[in-house]
């Protein structure tokens, strides 16, 4: 295996990582509401300008940044499930949340885009850089790949081995059930919306030092979080971290061989053709 | 609801308007304006027929828009032909995207389908970004104008005048073929898979192909619509593909009022006129409709045409002649079939050919046990009553005879052939028709037009004949309008054939659900606990009704509850306890076994057991 190559794949599964975090956060809350949060992109918008107002306007250190952004996020994550998403839940209709999601993505990204215009910004993360004979892995990159596996298994422990994880389980399952037993229906949901929310934060934070900070960022990553959620099985949490982190090194693969934009293209018709052939995941469903 | 359903109050406006408008208006910038007009209302048609008539929500609508504008383009310079024979053949491309994201997406669900649009039209997008030898990328391909010299040398219009014309007469003509489509049974089976697709494919409506048919036809029109705007911005670019585009068909539809034609022209309009006169805050524009959406959706659901009085939206045409409900005027071609409309001669009870056979049945969910080897068989003419206290597996019997759940083990033979692997809709259309113990009817709907709805089996209108709407249509509509009076008659409901669906006594409601199920002119009808919650005088009207459609000709099988009626009008009962068989037989024979007995009142020796409550509704599957 060629340096060139290895390099690209330690960089793939870094990127990787951060899409797992974002798909993650979006197939909980399609486990848990069974809705589609179509402002979740906004939420990783959110955690990326963040940081990037508090460590180039506001002199904040890069690591005290991260999780002031992931708190930011999961805020905006608290008011747009009490404005956009809780109001709805008893609709009939399953496309009011969705509309309501939309409305708010496009109008946090017009509001950014008014506030900041199209321009992109980088920022400074963690310094420095671990050499391995000519591969060479920044630290900003491992900080991403440790925080976020921190954050997996992390989560993976909160539903698997909690009480709340179990309410969680148990409201994914029959939400008129878990009432009926007495659990907060509302609250879990509340409360998954946030995580949520965080995570995506989180990702926002530790990838814009890589990738450049750009308003359209939000909508560029939520597209890649549909294409893993679908692949890994809608609601499945191992999926979507498993698809992620295989996401992040096939677009690095593909992004050796042909421009970017040729790369996403050929990545998002993977929904279309894991849809044809495969509608329910790649892996068995978990709900 | 029906608004502005008469086909030629559209062609008239339409034609009027071709006419009148390129003269009537002066400056080319009212001109262009309507023009736009023109454009958004015929892309919140084509979002419309997905969002408002199949419930299906679109993000990435200017996928279609987009690809229609490019492929006119394109085509027209590539191949040298006319841009507005270009502009007609660019509703291809959109036809084959819409099957392509209908067959994909639609097999799993809603939500599916708006991440599939989003998706697609970000490829498509990034693909006229970088293909650059073919699209020339983000610069766009500059278009001239299409001018048709004939109309100038001739007739003495500008291209302003004639290109306003050829829009408004194309939208038109796109809105009157949708709502000739609205009207027949294409449209109908659109909105019974809206309200309830298991009704739908109860009644023998193939849904799927429905749905992926509405698909493909809003991509041809938005197609259209994106091809149709290329001469007043000639440029192409990949903003064409953007969220911007494919927000603004969603808002024309959300604001303008989904499930209604009109609210497509008045979204359409103002989406036109409205940053015409908002240029001031023409940056907050996106940002303003974004806080519409989100405040239209929570407090105004139908959108603006809301505002419009029903009675200016619907026309006042009454299915049933006023005056005379109970008589419907049947055209003497109908009334000459009308003895076939009860498909199936009377045949005297005697005859003992078996209609249904279940052998060896079982379903099991996960580990439960709901049904096991479960085997027996009806006749012809015959009623026989599934009974077994709760969550004995009736429910899960008849789910699995109709073809909505598969079964573990065991075959069920229909007619003589088995039913394996068919759907219900299929089993419909050979005569197996289902009710369900939760009736979903359409409220707002009169009776009448509840069981048109379900009258899909009968007559096949070919898509052409439906469009052209012909004597033959006619006929056939004519038809579907006498059997569902019919089968209203059958339930006795025919006096209330006006009344809406939503304002029917409770007893009522679960009569018309029988009239739906009798409109699929089926030859073994499964009730499913079609006597709940009626009061003993209504439930005693149904054992009569049900009496009637048995000396009719009709094999019925029926679960409930209501044990005195069971044992009164069924000629043999099947007794399910914990999913398996215990007792067969007549309802005296039933009567006296001691282990139905036992299943219904405990026993001395054995403990009852617990009740499980797999039912349908809440089965994993």
């Amino acid at each position: 295996m060629s340096d060139g190559l290895l390099q690209q794949l330690v960089n793939g599964l870094s990127a990787g990582m951060g899409y797992a975090l974002v798909a993650m956060g979006l197939t909980l809350i399609f486990g848990v509401l069974h809705v589609i949060n179509f402002a979740h992109g906004e939420l990783y918008l959110v955690g990326g300008l963040g940081t990037v107002l508090l460590v180039s306007h506001l002199g904040v250190p890069y690591m005290a940044a991260v999780p002031i952004a992931a708190i930011l996020a999961a805020t905006a994550g608290w008011l747009m499930s009490q404005i956009a998403v809780r109001p709805l839940l008893g609709r009939r209709d399953p496309s009011a949340v969705m509309l309501s999601t939309y409305a708010v993505s496009l109008l946090i990204l017009q509001t950014v885009l008014w506030a900041w215009g199209t321009a992109p910004f980088r920022i400074a993360g963690v310094e420095g850089s671990l050499e391995i004979g000519a591969l060479i892995i920044s630290h900003q990159r491992l900080t991403l790949i440790g925080v976020g596996l921190a954050m997996l298994l992390f989560i993976e422990w909160l539903l698997r081995r909690t009480r709340y994880g179990r309410e969680v389980r148990a409201v994914a399952q029959d939400a008129f059930a878990a009432h009926a037993i007495g659990i907060d229906v509302s609250r879990v949901r509340t409360m998954a919306f946030v995580l949520s929310a965080g995570m995506a934060g989180v990702a926002g934070a530790l990838l814009v030092p890589i990738t450049l900070f750009s308003p359209l960022m939000g909508q560029n990553v939520i597209i890649k979080a549909f294409v893993v959620v679908v692949l890994g099985g809608m609601g499945s949490v191992s999926g979507a971290v498993l698809l992620g982190i295989v996401l992040g090194l096939l677009e690095a693969l593909l992004g050796s061989v042909m421009t970017s934009g040729f790369a996403s293209a050929l990545i998002y018709s993977l929904l279309i053709v894991a849809l044809l052939f495969r509608p329910q995941g790649l892996l068995k469903t978990v709900r | 609801m029906r608004y502005l359903n008469s086909g030629w109050l559209i062609a008239g406006f339409t034609l009027l308007a071709a006419m009148a408008l390129p003269f009537a208006l002066q400056s080319t910038y009212t001109q262009s304006l309507v023009v736009l007009a023109c454009v958004f209302s015929l892309l919140g048609l084509s979002t419309n027929l997905m969002f408002g008539y199949l419930g299906y929500t679109a993000f990435g609508q200017a996928a279609f828009f987009g690809l229609g504008a490019y492929t006119a383009v394109l085509s027209s310079q590539h191949l040298g032909i006319s841009y507005w024979a270009a502009a007609v053949l660019a509703m291809s491309p959109g036809i084959g995207l819409g099957i392509l994201i209908g067959f994909a997406s639609l097999r799993v669900g809603g939500a599916y389908f708006a991440i599939t649009s989003l998706t697609v039209a970000e490829i498509l997008r990034l693909l006229a970004d970088n293909w650059i030898s073919l699209t020339h990328g983000p610069m766009g391909v500059v278009v001239q104008r299409p001018t048709i010299p004939f109309l100038t040398s001739e007739l003495g219009l500008t291209f302003p005048q004639y290109y306003l014309g050829i829009v408004v007469l194309i939208t038109g003509a796109a809105f009157w073929l949708v709502s000739r489509l609205l009207d027949s049974p294409v449209g109908r089976a659109w909105k019974a898979f809206k309200e309830s697709h298991l009704l739908a494919e109860s009644v023998g409506i193939a849904t799927l192909r429905y749905r992926i048919a509405n698909i493909a036809l809003s991509g041809a029109l938005a197609s259209l619509a994106g091809a149709l705007l290329v001469p007043k911005i000639l440029v192409i670019s990949p903003d064409l593909f953007g969220a911007s585009y494919s927000a603004t068909a969603l808002l024309i539809v959300v604001l303008g009022g989904q499930g209604s034609l009109l609210g497509s022209v008045i979204g359409g309009a103002l989406f036109a006129l409205v940053p015409e006169l908002l240029r001031f805050v023409d940056e907050f524009r996106m940002a303003i409709f974004a806080v519409l959406l989100l405040v239209v959706v929570r407090v105004k659901p139908d959108g603006l045409v809301a505002f419009i009085p029903l009675q200016w939206r619907q026309s006042n045409r009454s299915i049933v002649p006023d005056g005379s409900t109970a008589v419907p005027i049947v055209p003497a071609s109908v009334a000459r079939n009308s003895q076939d409309l009860t498909k199936h001669e009377p045949v005297s009870v005697e005859a003992k050919n078996v209609v249904l056979e279940v052998t060896g049945l079982s379903k099991m969910f996960r580990g439960l046990v709901a049904v096991d080897a479960v085997s027996f068989s009806v006749n012809e003419c015959e009623i026989v009553g599934l009974m077994g206290p709760n969550g004995a597996g009736k429910t899960t019997c008849l789910s699995m005879v109709s073809g909505f759940l598969e079964p573990s083990a065991g075959s069920v033979r229909f007619a003589g052939a088995l039913t394996g692997g068919q759907a219900p809709h299929q089993l419909a259309r050979r005569g197996l028709v289902r009710t369900f113990q939760h009736t979903t009817l359409f409220p707002q709907l009169s009776a009448l037009e509840n069981v048109l709805l379900a009258t899909h089996l009968c007559r096949n209108s070919s898509p052409l004949s439906v469009i052209l709407g012909g004597r033959r249509f006619r006929d056939d509509e004519a038809a579907r309008r006498a059997l569902s009076v019919h089968a209203l008659d059958q339930v006795g409901l025919r006096a209330r054939s006006d009344t809406s669906a939503g304002s029917l006594a409770y007893g009522e409601q679960r009569l018309l659900a029988i009239a739906l199920a009798l409109a699929a002119k089926p030859r073994l009808l499964l009730l499913d606990e079609p006597a709940a919650g009626m009061n003993p005088a209504e439930a005693d009207y149904l054992a009569q009704i049900l009496l009637g459609l048995r000396s009719a000709g009709m094999t019925i099988v029926l679960v409930e509850h209501n044990v005195p009626m069971m044992m009164s009008i069924c000629d043999r009962l099947v007794v399910l306890h914990h999913g398996t068989k215990i007792a067969e037989g007549t309802p005296a024979e039933v009567q006296s076994d001691a282990a139905v007995r036992d299943a219904y009142f405990g026993s001395a020796r054995t403990p009852v057991a617990p009740i499980s409550n797999m039912e349908l509704t809440n089965a994993p599957n």
